[in-house]
């Protein structure tokens, strides 16, 4: 009994060595701070018109592809779409492990996206974001919600404060030819509403006893302890002088 | 009467009742980030400026012992403690003059660090006790000429609390949020500060 309480009063004893806190400073955001912030950044949009490329035919074979030209078809007339009157688009798609291929794609296609509701929530230790892509493809609707996990991290490189959201992407796709769709553009949602705050180092001039003046330079050294809780994100951070 | 008194004894009830209410919407509306500085950046700060010294010299004749040296004063084992009611700095002088090493002498100073709305900086306020090095030697007590104090010694400067910028990407290129801070407030609790702050966005 005497040895179990020596080693818990010693044990004790090392937890409160230094002050008893673990770093320097505790940095603690609310997450309806954060949802402040990306309420502040707000629905995100686009539009634009995109040719497809089929990736029925082909899944996964291409890694990039550029429009290089166009078929001359004069038997193939759409004017009520208001494009190139009988020509069907090429493109020139690099292929994975190299080469080169020209495939036809179909005509172009315009699109409008829209990126609602971007809103954080914690539970169970861990944080997640949400938000709801809205597209219409040739006005075709659809609406996809989905929820990704987040962090808050620091990059020392940069001496940023990160806001990282795990890729939440939406193909928007077109039907080129019955059962065979055609990529038009990939949303990355996640990517607009990730952040990154630039941490200004704090420069002190002192001035010393000696007459000499004496310049520190409080900076970030390290971020650690992440700790999702209820209603708010805590961090503990090291600084360095 | 009695029913005047009993209304009279409702609307203090009632009023005591809204008075607590108050106080729970008030813990609702929480700040939205907060930063708590613990003592030890304090001390590691103090340990940037490096050692600290008063120097001069110094002449001293009685009979026939004397001695004109430099003197060298240096403050050793700075501590930050905060308190709900004060911030106290702590330290030894410890002086050489003439080949004799003094007693090591208490340097204090106790003071408040406070956030300033007026130019948005967290200032440092400290009193010190002023410490003058002395030795006895043949029963002949020696002191000199220096006055060692802890908050002129320690002079810190006002540290500005300055707006940031949040950078995030659009479908046109990177955009800037500039963030202000608002509702500022800075409190002292037992081993450190905590300064919260609204966002001003």
């Amino acid at each position: 009994m005497k040895a179990k309480l020596y080693i818990l009063f010693i044990t004790l004893s090392l937890l409160a060595t230094d002050n008893g806190y673990p770093a320097n400073a505790e940095f603690t955001v609310t997450v309806a701070a954060i949802n402040k912030i990306l309420a502040r950044i707000g629905d995100l949009s686009n539009s634009g018109t995109s040719t497809p490329v089929d990736t029925v035919e082909t899944p996964g074979l291409f890694e990039v592809c550029h429009q290089v030209g166009a078929i001359a078809c004069p038997g193939l007339d759409r004017p009520e779409l208001g494009f190139d009157l009988g020509e069907i688009p090429v493109m020139a798609c690099e292929t994975k492990g190299g080469g080169v291929v020209t495939v036809p794609v179909g005509e172009p296609v315009p699109w409008q996206w829209w990126i609602r509701d971007a809103t954080v929530s914690t539970s169970s230790g861990a944080m997640n974001f949400t938000a709801t892509v809205i597209s219409n493809v040739d006005g075709h609707w659809s609406e996809t919600t989905s929820t990704v996990s987040a962090t808050v991290g620091y990059e020392p490189v940069s001496d940023t404060l990160v806001l990282a959201i795990e890729p939440f992407d939406v193909h928007l796709t077109v039907e080129v030819s019955p059962g065979r769709s055609g990529h038009l553009v990939t949303i990355e949602a996640a990517k607009y509403y990730s952040m990154r705050v630039p941490i200004t180092a704090q420069k002190l001039n002192i001035n010393m006893p000696d007459g000499d003046t004496k310049n520190v330079t409080a900076a970030v050294e390290s971020a650690s302890n992440k700790r999702y809780l209820a209603t708010e994100v805590k961090v503990d951070v090291d600084v360095d002088f | 009467m009695w029913i005047s008194r009993l209304h009279k004894i409702k609307i203090i009830i009632l009023q005591i009742l809204f008075c607590i209410g108050m106080l729970f919407s008030v813990n609702a509306s929480a700040s939205d980030g907060k930063i708590k500085i613990y003592e030890s950046t304090f001390d590691d700060f103090i340990g940037a400026l490096g050692e600290i010294k008063l120097t001069g010299t110094y002449s001293f004749h009685v009979w026939v012992f004397g001695c004109t040296s430099n003197y060298t004063a240096t403050v050793i084992n700075p501590k930050v403690t905060i308190r709900t009611t004060e911030v106290k700095l702590t330290a030894k002088a410890d002086t050489t003059w003439c080949g004799y090493t003094f007693p090591k002498g208490d340097l204090k100073a106790t003071g408040n660090i406070y956030y300033n709305s007026a130019d948005q900086t967290i200032r440092f306020s400290f009193t010190a006790t002023s410490y003058k090095p002395k030795i006895s030697i043949a029963g002949v007590t020696i002191t000199l000429p220096v006055d060692i104090k802890l908050d002129t010694v320690m002079n810190i400067p006002p540290m500005k609390i300055t707006s940031t910028i949040i950078e995030h990407e659009t479908p046109a290129g990177t955009r800037k949020i500039h963030i202000k801070p608002k509702n500022v407030s800075l409190i002292k609790q037992t081993g450190y500060i905590e300064f919260t702050s609204d966002l001003d966005l």
